[in-house]
């Protein structure tokens, strides 16, 4: 196999419900809030009709990528360049898709919540990030999932260093492991700059360009692949080799009645 | 972030596709106009140069030499004599 280029790190199966029954559209209508009422005992009570909102996940998105490979590259290697080529490009469409699901769970995030000035990067911000942030959720029956946090590579230093100088034993721990990715019972997920964006993905027009990501783990959204990645290859006429083609067809969703266990983060 | 950067971005928000989350998050959209705008307005506000002020050289100023003065040397008075009443 040939040395591939670095990928960032997937973290939308981590944090999202994971749908690959090969359904197109995954349909979840809600009901319209209820609520109770107290009043003095009297034998009556107040009727309010019940009305349902349809709500559905479509697979919209198809994530591909293509190369041809000639046949006396392949022949003249003393590499699998085919193994290759389908590794890297299944890798590539498989960021791709991850970027295209954590850029919607930011844009339809149903909380937004904006740093002290530094973000992440000023280690003395970390300890009240997380407190507040751990209260935007508290309190929900769902929060039991467990917390997340999406955060870029630039914002790691803030951690470490926040690590090393909280407490005894975490800072210990830290000094002596480096982060080990929770920091106040919050899982923090890292991927590289540029996940957050402000730009087309698809037909998502992404607007999170110095955002990032907080909420409840596998409650709010549902990422769908039917059948994950798939590759083909084929003969091209006028052509020595084979075109390799990998695509992977996709869709989310951030549930109406759930988006508020998601937080937008503002770095300021 | 550079201008040119934070101005596609300011373009991007207010463009065609954008709309329907605009419309579904008017609060959201407001905060990032405005957090992009002051970005902006802080990297297109001329900066201010301060050219460093010549430190002011004071000569050493020459120590006043005093001139011994001369010690006065008093002439010694000639004694008065007392003239001698005449006696009658």
């Amino acid at each position: 196999m040939l040395d591939l280029s670095l990928k960032t790190a997937l973290v939308a199966e981590k944090i999202c419900r994971v749908d690959r029954s090969g359904a197109r559209y995954i349909s979840n209508p809600y009901l319209t809030a209820i609520t109770a009422t107290a009043a003095a005992i009297a034998g009556t009570y107040t009727v309010s009709t019940a009305t349902t909102t349809d709500d559905k996940l479509t697979v919209s998105e198809q994530i591909a990528a293509g190369v041809h490979l000639f046949e006396f590259e392949e022949t003249l290697s003393r590499a699998d360049l085919f193994g290759s080529m389908i590794a890297d490009l299944g890798a590539e469409v498989a960021l791709l898709a991850d970027k295209y699901v954590v850029n919607l769970m930011t844009n339809n995030a149903g909380q937004t919540y904006s740093t002290p000035a530094g973000g992440f990067t000023t280690p003395g911000n970390i300890n009240q990030i997380i407190g507040d942030l751990s209260g935007k959720v508290a309190g929900f029956s769902d929060a039991y999932k467990g917390m997340f946090l999406v955060v870029e590579n630039t914002d790691v230093t803030g951690f470490i260093q926040a690590g090393m100088s909280n407490g005894f034993n975490f800072a210990d721990a830290t000094l002596n492991n480096g982060f080990a990715g929770v920091f106040g019972g919050v899982e923090v997920y890292v991927v590289r700059s540029g996940v957050f964006a402000t730009a087309t993905i698809g037909t998502l027009s992404a607007t999170n360009s110095g955002k990032r990501l907080f909420g409840i783990k596998e409650m709010a959204a549902t990422y769908a692949a039917p059948k994950g990645i798939q590759y083909d290859e084929k003969k091209v006429t006028l052509k020595t080799g084979r075109e390799i083609s990998v695509w992977a067809n996709i869709g989310a969703k951030v549930w109406t009645q759930k988006a508020n266990l998601l937080v937008a983060i503002t770095l300021v | 972030m550079d201008k040119q950067e934070i101005k596609r971005q300011l373009d991007f928000l207010g463009s065609e596709p954008v709309k329907e989350w605009r419309e579904k998050f008017p609060e959201k959209y407001e905060a990032d106009v405005a957090r992009l705008e002051a970005q902006l307005e802080k990297l297109e506000k001329p900066v201010k140069v301060e050219l460093p002020t010549e430190p002011k050289v004071e000569l050493p100023t020459e120590p006043k030499v005093e001139l011994p003065t001369e010690p006065k040397v008093e002439l010694p008075t000639e004694p008065k004599v007392a003239e001698k009443k005449k006696s009658k």
